[in-house]
């Protein structure tokens, strides 16, 4: 038996091999090969015309200077990010009403979750045509209020909070969903204590509820921040990054320096300067949580 | 908690239908508009008359552009990234839970280290890597680079390992091979969880838009998400055209969460999935 077993465990390296052989290929070739290439690109200088001349770390140079703007294409890509903690509050709060034992709760899960499988860009189109200056919907209803309509797409500012809004309705019923697998984990008797205790119901909430949801904050927070960092498809559709470069947001200046001014190797060091920043951000939301998170 | 008896809270129900009107009247707002002539579709009005629904828009978006042909070539992308990747990655994921190799739980970790790294990162060397093997332009190149993930590996194996040994042990003695193992008896327990992800894997394919369309130009080729915006730049103000083809591209993805949903709820319970 132990001869059998051991001769088993020799053909079992090369069946493994056999099993990962094409996701090996794959990983290769589509991941960590153009990883790889990424960072040896992001040192050269390249407009896929001309061949291509090593420039040091001229392009990374370039992006911290003044003149190349991605100081504003990451303002404006935090404050999309304003839609984490926007969603997540409202998310809890809905939760938290979904969370009684009351007929119908069901029903309400579907219809909060169908924008989540809905397609970015027809949601991005459906908000468009909502927001839009003369023939919107949501201009109609401020005329019929009295209000005066108002050019949602029109300055950077009101654009980016409409992006914002868009998101937060686009991921609410994720987030309320996983909100309340959290919340059926906290067991009963921990209320049921404190309510015997003479705990108010707000008391209950900060200092049983909230705290005890740790893990859903931070998988949200950190799942949230780098969804809303990585959008493209909604802006292209919505302002194409404007107006007046209002919601260029640095995914977006990958793309277009990519693939519209075919500067490959400047758009290179640019996404690591993105996942620099997805990672550094990660990072510290880990670690602050490490801090404050009660694991049960 | 102390249970409340039913339809007894009217001010929850209120808040409730309160937040689902604002879900769904965007939607809603969207799916009449494409009913209504163009020259209704200014006039403000929240309800139609089943007799003057107007499907006039369906058939001529179909002529502007074609919309028919979008949506096949969706499912044929969509079914095909699910049919690879569930299949790899089911692959990948027996491996790294029944079978004994060097350097086993470090490859895995470099595989799941790879989910961190961010799609802009890769794209542009994988779109000259596409091109190299002639992808761009083709199914092919959108569908190979999708059809690999370390997600999928992942959630397969968390769940090969639940399933208990003794099943496999059985088959062993009456002289079975690993392939054999795996193809006979982890894949037809594991059909819940292939499912899971599969519906997963379909949805996000079928609202995928960055990478067809940094790699697809032809219009006979494009995926509905990527059509879309072809309709949305070439024609920004035919309001009502433009909603009708927003729904051809928007109401299948809805009819497969309602069908599948509690599939599909728990899937994103377990996973995080989205």
């Amino acid at each position: 038996m132990p001869r059998i077993f051991k001769s088993q465990q020799q053909r079992d390296r090369w069946i493994a091999y056999a099993f990962l052989l094409p996701n090996i290929v794959g990983f290769l070739l589509f991941m960590l090969g153009p990883i790889i290439a990424s960072l040896v690109m992001s040192l050269w200088r390249w407009d896929i015309f001309t061949s291509p001349t090593f420039i040091d770390w001229d392009n990374f140079f370039e992006i911290f200077s003044r003149r190349s703007g991605v100081w504003q294409y990451f303002t404006n890509t935090l404050f999309f990010t304003l839609s984490v903690p926007i969603g997540l509050a409202l998310a809890l709060f809905f939760a938290m009403i979904l969370d009684q034992p009351l007929r119908g709760m069901g029903f309400f899960k579907t219809i909060y979750f169908l924008p989540v499988v809905s397609s970015a860009i027809a949601v991005a189109i459906i908000w468009q045509w909502l927001l839009n200056k003369d023939f919107g919907v949501i201009n109609m209803l401020l005329t019929k209020l009295g209000l005066s309509p108002v050019d949602w797409l029109g300055t950077p500012l009101l654009a980016k909070i409409s992006i914002v809004v868009m998101t937060v309705w686009k991921s609410l019923g994720y987030n309320i969903l996983i909100y309340l697998a959290a919340l059926q984990g906290i067991p009963d008797e921990l209320h049921d204590a404190a309510h015997l205790d003479g705990a108010t119901s707000w008391r209950r909430f900060a200092h049983i509820t909230l705290p005890l949801l740790g893990p859903a904050h931070l998988f949200l927070f950190i799942t949230g921040f780098i969804s809303t960092f990585q959008l493209f498809g909604p802006i292209y559709v919505m302002t194409q990054g404007g107006p007046l470069k209002g919601t260029w947001s640095m995914v977006y200046e990958i793309w277009w320096k990519a693939f519209r001014e075919f500067r490959m190797g400047y758009a290179a060091a640019l996404s690591w300067i993105l996942f620099a920043v997805i990672f550094i951000v990660t990072l510290v939301q880990w670690r602050y949580a490490e801090r404050k998170i009660h694991y049960s | 908690m102390t249970s409340v008896s039913n339809w007894r809270n009217p001010m929850i129900y209120l808040i409730l239908i309160i937040g689902g009107i604002l879900m769904v009247a965007p939607i809603y707002w969207s799916l009449i508009s494409s009913l209504k002539s163009p020259a209704e579709v200014f006039d403000g009005k929240w309800l139609l008359s089943m007799n003057r629904l107007y499907f006039q828009n369906y058939v001529d978006v179909v002529k502007l552009l074609p919309f028919g042909r979008f949506f096949l070539n969706s499912l044929f992308i969509a079914i095909s990234i699910t049919i690879l990747q569930v299949f790899l990655s089911s692959l990948a994921a027996y491996a790294f839970a029944r079978l004994r190799f060097p350097g086993r739980d470090r490859i895995f970790l470099l595989y799941l280290a790879t989910l961190m790294v961010p799609g802009q990162v890769t794209v542009i060397p994988l779109y000259f890597i596409i091109k190299y093997f002639g992808g761009i332009d083709q199914y092919a190149g959108v569908i190979f680079p999708a059809a690999f993930t370390a997600l999928g590996t992942f959630l397969l194996r968390q769940f090969f390992m639940t399933i208990p040994r003794e099943l496999e042990d059985a088959a062993y003695i009456d002289g079975a091979s690993r392939f054999a193992v795996y193809w006979k008896i982890i894949l037809p327990l594991s059909l819940p969880a292939l499912a899971t992800l599969g519906i997963f894997v379909f949805i996000n394919a079928w609202n995928d838009f960055f990478w067809p369309f940094i790699v697809l130009s032809d219009t006979q080729k494009l995926p509905l998400p990527v059509g879309l915006t072809k309709l949305a730049t070439a024609h920004a103000s035919d309001w009502t055209r433009l909603m009708a083809g927003t729904m051809i591209a928007l109401l299948p993805a809805l009819l497969v969460y309602i069908i599948f949903q509690k599939f599909i709820n728990k899937g994103i319970v377990l996973t995080g999935f989205k």
